[in-house]
């Protein structure tokens, strides 16, 4: 088991004052068999305190709907100790490609998974998009294919960060051969999907091995293997979900995790940043010595 | 009560009635120079005018006559026209016809289509007697159809609200301009003949000068006019009275005095003042005072629309 | 009769080119349609089936999918209709109920039988045309009949409330209710204003909401007031920013975290228009048989899917005994009545359909039913098309039909299109007693 400790951290500042505004986020690790959130703070500049809400595949969500109290600007921190254990990496049912396909083929399997899927705007890939050996071949198992695609996009893309946006589609990114984790994963469901595969775009945290501190969130995919169940692949990282990947969330596309979405009446412009932070709570106990910090001033 | 209806309702009483202040002031103030004892220039007026409708104009231009009255009537690109007023008080009320007698819509219509096709030349040339006076017509018309068609209840009582607060901040700015206009004509110089004008005029400008005589059974002065727009609880254009119904109906709507920040507070504090107050008391600096209650109603407004109205 | 409704103000806007919003008045006409008791007997237990089935329709397509598992209807009927929510995959509405409110336009053929045209699950309107057109005859017309022997459609105010108030989320309180608008420019705002005002709840738009720890709230001057039940006259897409459309202003952002919290009703429910759909429309009578093991009472006007090879075929080769109509439209808009037009334009027709089929459906052109209209221009009553929107309320345990309903009248000689937003008019609708 590793323990983590993750630092999300947003400013937003506005020209004008805002008079209303509603604020989600989707920030918080969320639990499961590999994962618990075992301590957490949310800090901020506003006068209330968020609720929670759950969305529509049942994530936490933080909530704040400020209409009273005009603000300027909204910062946010959240520090999270997260307990991780290891997800399994075994992809292999013991059913042959035949087998699978049957599995996969199922009308009440296509109907349970529907979600995943249907393609969305943002992972439409037509068949001339992507070169065809990237698609599964006959008689391959769905585990083995899995592992050849996760290379092969990795492949596809190069990793060049502010070469996309949250809008860019998985076309645009393969044509333009350049992409963040974001475009990988959408190339990887926009594949994976018309081809039965049921397949999910999910964010978190990834703690990276070496010193670079990996300033924004991460996306990877998860697909559904029959018989096995849901396995995590990082083609922007050539990696299996590890240990070292922190899960928020999980959607149809990036649009369905989106770590901060807000509706608000102002007029001028905005400056946002972000910043996170992954640590090994081992190396870093300044968590703990933090918490202890604010025990004594309270 | 919604707080956006309530809003809504407020500012229809508010725009209604600022409209019947601008149109009086216009005429009173145009005709009055006619036969003044000591000869007003008419740049003088036109700059009374400016002043009180809140037209914009550039510093050193030209006060032009027919445009200053333009301007401050049928003027659709200045907020501040008749205008602009009451086709706001018109919008506001058509999205409220649910909640209003169907009277009251049509004598709110039927005042905007007079302003709306009001001729612009003959306006110019000779139409300003008759425009201003058909629309204080048309106010009086509304606000009897307020009290008479509508149930006396939360709709009417922000309306009538709306009415009075106006009304307060109306008389307050009309005596601010006429106390201004006097420091300039007498150039801080004793000039008694032309001051008591003045006062008189001040008088005709809220409609108070034949109940004036009747109250005090003398003519007209400093004294007579202002203690009269100001303290008399019973003339209703007077600010005493009009922050008395101020008070009446925020009781009405169950706004009650709590906080020392709250509206019924505020207005409740106003109003036991006015009540207990001598002229002699604020002689020495009524402009200061009218200044100051002017603000102190602006304060009311923006608490009311804080904590109320939520706009 | 005119002048009457002007003063009234019954008015429906028209959304087309041209200035937004205008106001028009939509015409009515006193020679009423009279439905005997019999027929409308009949006509009522077929729109409680109906609405009924749909509602477990709708249901099986958020929940379980076994209609599309058992393969009585096909996925491809449901999945990509924009309608669909995927919102609804994970909210259960209060007893299960979809579809409040309902509105099903019928025909009667020429064969003397009523058929369904389509139903109307999103926010079905006109309603308060029939209880205008009512008050206008009775006014009228107070000497010539004996109201006696006409049933009354006046309590329908009082139904809807009793149907919005047995749905609220806790069942134990007497919930509060309020109807959405869009606002005074929409179309329906006289109608949205009538039916608040006729239930005595408030009348509110989405700048008057806002939610706070998952409970959806109106601003009053006396604070906030919880809303329990909003029966919302917006789309889906506008009704939360957070979660549709980010620039929609008419809806409140974080009401559907309210609604899964089970916090509030939410009024047709999201995503019924994945049932609304004219393609699916077709399928109802399956929906019958599987869900309720029934026959349809009241069958539908054949349908064409022009996704299906065989019925594309047939529509192409048979174009000009049809209407081809866009299965996601409502109003009238995009229909295509073929024997009018001219052979190029056909072609453009054939064109279109083969660049989308999923998009569009035919039905024959069935005689609509005729009936005796005066026609201003001309002095004189002239058989005119009309068809009848009816209003099928359900809430807990209690199913409503409006007796009669909305007599749609095409007024231009020869047309087939009703809509009151294509220039038709309106006949008030007597069922006997």
């Amino acid at each position: 088991m590793t323990d983590y400790v993750i630092e999300y951290r947003t400013l937003t500042e506005y020209e004008k004052p805002v008079k209303q505004g509603a604020y989600e986020f989707l920030i918080m690790p969320c639990e499961n068999e590999t994962q618990k959130v075992k301590h957490f703070r949310l800090l901020h500049s506003m006068r209330r305190e968020p609720f929670t809400a759950r969305n529509k595949y049942g994530f936490l969500t933080h909530h704040f709907h400020i209409h009273t109290e005009p603000f300027e600007y909204f910062s946010l921190n959240l520090l999270a100790q997260v307990a991780k254990n290891p997800p399994p990496l075994d992809v292999f049912s013991n059913l042959s490609a035949a087998e699978e396909n049957a599995v996969l083929g199922g009308i009440e399997f296509q109907m349970d998974q529907q979600s995943f899927l249907q393609v969305t705007p943002l992972c439409f890939l037509g068949p001339g998009d992507f070169p065809a050996e990237v698609l599964r071949l006959e008689g391959e198992n769905v585990g083995s294919y899995l592992l050849r695609l996760n290379a092969s996009i990795h492949r596809l893309l190069q990793y060049v960060p502010g070469i996309t946006d949250a809008g860019t589609q998985a076309k645009t990114a393969l044509e333009m051969g350049k992409g963040v984790c974001q475009d990988y994963a959408h190339v990887m469901i926009g594949i994976l999907r018309p081809q039965g595969i049921p397949a999910r775009y999910v964010s978190g945290y990834l703690n990276l091995s070496d010193d670079r501190s990996d300033s924004q969130l991460h996306a990877w995919v998860e697909a559904l293997i029959p018989q096995v169940g849901w396995r995590g692949f990082d083609p922007a990282n050539h990696l299996q979900e590890n240990d070292h990947f922190i899960k928020i969330a999980h959607g149809r596309d990036y649009l369905d995790c989106q770590p901060i979405k807000g509706v608000l009446t102002t007029e001028g412009a905005h400056k946002t940043s972000y910043e996170v932070l992954v640590r090994n709570s081992m190396d870093y106990n300044w968590f703990l010595q933090e918490q202890q910090q604010q025990q004594q001033q309270q | 009560m919604l707080a956006r209806i309530a809003n809504t309702l407020y500012w229809m009483g508010r725009y209604l009635e600022r409209t019947e202040h601008v149109a009086r002031y216009l005429r009173v103030q145009y005709f009055t120079t006619q036969d003044a004892p000591i000869s007003q220039s008419r740049e003088f007026v036109l700059h009374s005018i400016v002043n009180m409708a809140g037209i914009p104009w550039e510093e050193q231009a030209p006060l032009e006559e027919a445009e200053v009255l333009y301007r401050a009537s049928l003027d659709p690109g200045n907020p501040m026209s008749i205008f602009s007023t009451i086709a706001n008080a018109r919008e506001n009320a058509r999205g409220m016809r649910n909640v209003l007698s169907s009277e009251l819509w049509e004598v709110i219509n039927k005042y905007y289509h007079f302003v709306n096709n009001y001729p612009v030349e003959y306006f110019k040339t000779k139409g300003l007697y008759d425009f201003t006076i058909a629309a204080g017509e048309h106010c009086s018309l509304i606000r009897g159809y307020v009290d008479s068609t509508l149930t006396h209840d939360e709709v009417w009582a922000l309306i009538r609200l709306g009415i009075h607060l106006e009304r307060t901040a109306q008389i307050a700015r009309i005596i601010s301009c006429k106390l201004y206009d006097i420091f300039i004509l007498t150039e801080g110089k004793e000039n008694m003949p032309a001051e008591n004008y003045q006062y008189t005029v001040l008088l005709k400008l809220l409609e108070s000068f034949d109940m004036n005589r009747n109250h005090y059974k003398a003519p007209p002065d400093r004294e007579k006019a202002l203690e009269f727009l100001i303290l008399n609880i019973d003339f209703p254009r007077s600010m005493a009275f009009n922050l008395r119904q101020v008070q009446y109906f925020l009781r009405k709507l169950g706004i009650k005095d709590k906080s020392a920040h709250s509206v019924g507070f505020k207005v409740g504090r106003m109003c036991s003042q006015y009540q207990y107050l001598l002229f002699s008391e604020i002689d020495a600096n009524v402009g200061e005072f009218v200044a100051d209650a002017l603000n102190k109603v602006y304060e009311i407004h923006d608490a009311l629309e804080k904590d109320y109205f939520h706009a | 009769m005119t002048q009457t409704s002007l003063n009234q103000g019954i008015t429906y806007a028209v959304y087309s080119d041209g200035h937004k919003g205008a106001e028009q008045i939509f015409p009515f006409d006193l020679f009423p349609r009279i439905i005997p008791a019999p027929d409308w007997e009949k006509l009522e237990k077929g729109l409680i089936q109906r609405n009924l089935a749909l509602s477990l329709f709708i249901k099986d397509v958020y929940s379980e999918r076994k209609i599309l598992k058992d393969k009585i209807a096909p996925p491809a009927l449901i999945f990509p209709s924009h309608h669909y929510s995927e919102e609804m995959r994970s909210i259960r509405p209060k007893h299960d109920i979809y579809c409040h409110i309902c509105g099903t336009d019928l025909i009667r053929h020429s064969d003397g039988n009523y058929y369904v045209l389509e139903d109307n699950l999103r926010s079905p309107s006109g309603v308060s045309y029939v209880l205008s057109n009512r008050d206008a005859i009775k006014r009228t017309l107070a000497n010539a009949f004996r109201w006696s022997s006409v049933r009354s459609v006046s309590e329908y105010p009082a139904e809807l409330l009793a149907t919005l108030q047995s749905v609220g989320p806790k069942s134990e309180e007497r919930p509060s209710v309020a109807v959405l608008t869009p606002g005074p420019y929409n179309s329906a705002y006289y109608e949205h204003s009538f039916l608040a005002h006729r239930m005595g709840v408030e009348l509110v738009e989405g700048r008057d909401l806002f939610v706070e720890n998952n409970f959806v709230y109106m601003r009053t001057i006396h604070g906030p007031r919880r809303i329990d039940v909003l029966y919302r006259r917006i789309d889906d897409a506008f009704l939360d920013p957070l979660v549709f459309r980010p620039d929609s202003m008419l809806g409140v952002a974080g009401i559907m975290g309210a609604y899964r919290a089970g916090n509030i009703t939410i009024v047709n429910a999201p995503g019924t228009g994945v049932a609304d759909d004219k393609a699916v429309c077709s399928y109802v009578p399956a929906m019958i048989r599987y869900y309720l093991g029934e026959e349809p009472v009241i069958p539908n006007v054949p349908t064409y899917l022009c996704e299906r090879e065989e019925d594309l075929k047939y529509v192409l080769e048979h174009m000009k005994d049809l209407v081809v109509k866009p299965v996601d439209m409502s109003g009238g808009y995009g229909v295509v009545i073929c024997d009018r037009l001219s052979k190029a334009e056909l072609e453009e027709v054939k064109q279109t359909i083969l660049h989308d089929p999923r998009n569009y459906i035919a039905q024959p052109r069935m005689a609509l039913s005729v009936h005796s209209t005066y026609i201003e221009n001309k002095g004189a009553f002239e058989p005119r098309h009309i068809d009848l929107r009816t209003f099928t309320l359900m809430g807990k345990d209690r199913p409503y039909v409006l007796p009669g309903g909305l007599s749609r009248v095409a007024l231009k000689e020869g047309s087939l299109i009703v809509n009151s937003s294509q220039g038709g008019g309106s006949k008030d609708t007597w069922v006997t007693v």
